[in-house]
């Protein structure tokens, strides 16, 4: 019998932001974003525990996410659980940009 | 809280101390004798924040010593927060610049958007020597 087989394995990274996502906090977590960027082109930004995102925040997952599909992959989002920064991503139509995704599970599941 | 409560902050022109600016907007509404929702709050932060960076990073580009001078008063009838920031930098009027298309993917620009789109009304005005931008946003719920 002639078979052939490989093992494809999916590097999925997850990253999961507790505080404040704005202009002084946002060039961190754009370095790590890079630093991650540069193993694998699938993220997931888990957004749930972030209190507060502005645009500075914003530019960032952008950033992420423009650099993943260039090398192949993307960056999905795991909706915020605070409901005003849930308006916010609406009102910047984030959700048409991005795959959004009601918890990480959700997120990773056939990326 | 009469009309003329208001609360300044005199702070210096650094991303640092952006929660700082958030922190006393609630702080204030929290005791504005009016209730408050939490999306107001939010969104008054959130646009007042917006307005603050875009200061620090135009205004004061070439200045990292300037400083931001905040002024929140509490108006009557019906209930509203006036906001007003003032700089010494360069003349820069938020209004004056393109909204985005936010149907097209892009890095920046959400920032005017926002600060637009949150407020009630947005006006700037520039004498020699100190920008002026004057925000005010109605307390009714934004649910």
């Amino acid at each position: 019998m002639e078979l052939t087989v490989y093992e494809e394995i999916v590097r999925i990274a997850i990253v999961s932001p507790k505080s404040r996502l704005d202009a002084f906090a946002a060039p961190e977590l754009r370095e790590r974003l890079e630093t991650l960027l540069a193993g694998t082109n699938r993220l997931v930004i888990d957004l749930s525990a972030v209190p507060f995102i502005d645009s500075a925040g914003m530019a960032v997952l952008v950033s992420a996410m423009k650099r993943a599909r260039q090398a192949g992959g993307d960056v999905r989002l795991v909706w915020p659980t605070d409901d005003a920064a849930r308006r916010i991503l609406y009102l910047t139509k984030f959700d048409r940009v991005f795959v959004m995704a009601d918890t990480v599970e959700a997120a990773t599941k056939e990326f | 809280m009469s009309e003329c409560d208001t609360l300044h902050l005199d702070m210096p022109a650094s991303l640092r101390y952006l929660n700082v600016v958030s922190a006393s907007i609630a702080a204030f509404l929290e005791r504005c004798g009016t209730p408050v929702d939490h999306t107001t709050i939010y969104n008054t932060q959130l646009a007042v924040q917006e307005a603050c960076t875009n200061i620090v990073r135009h205004a004061y580009a070439e200045n990292a010593a300037g400083r931001i001078s905040v002024c929140l008063t509490l108006l009557r009838m019906p209930p509203r927060l006036r906001v007003e920031l003032s700089d010494t930098g360069r003349p820069f009027d938020p209004c004056a610049v393109e909204l985005p298309d936010l149907d097209e993917v892009q890095i920046g620009g959400y920032g005017l958007f926002l600060i637009q789109s949150l407020m009630d009304e947005v006006s700037y005005d520039f004498q020699p020597g100190c920008n002026r931008l004057c925000m005010v946003k109605r307390l009714t719920s934004d649910e």
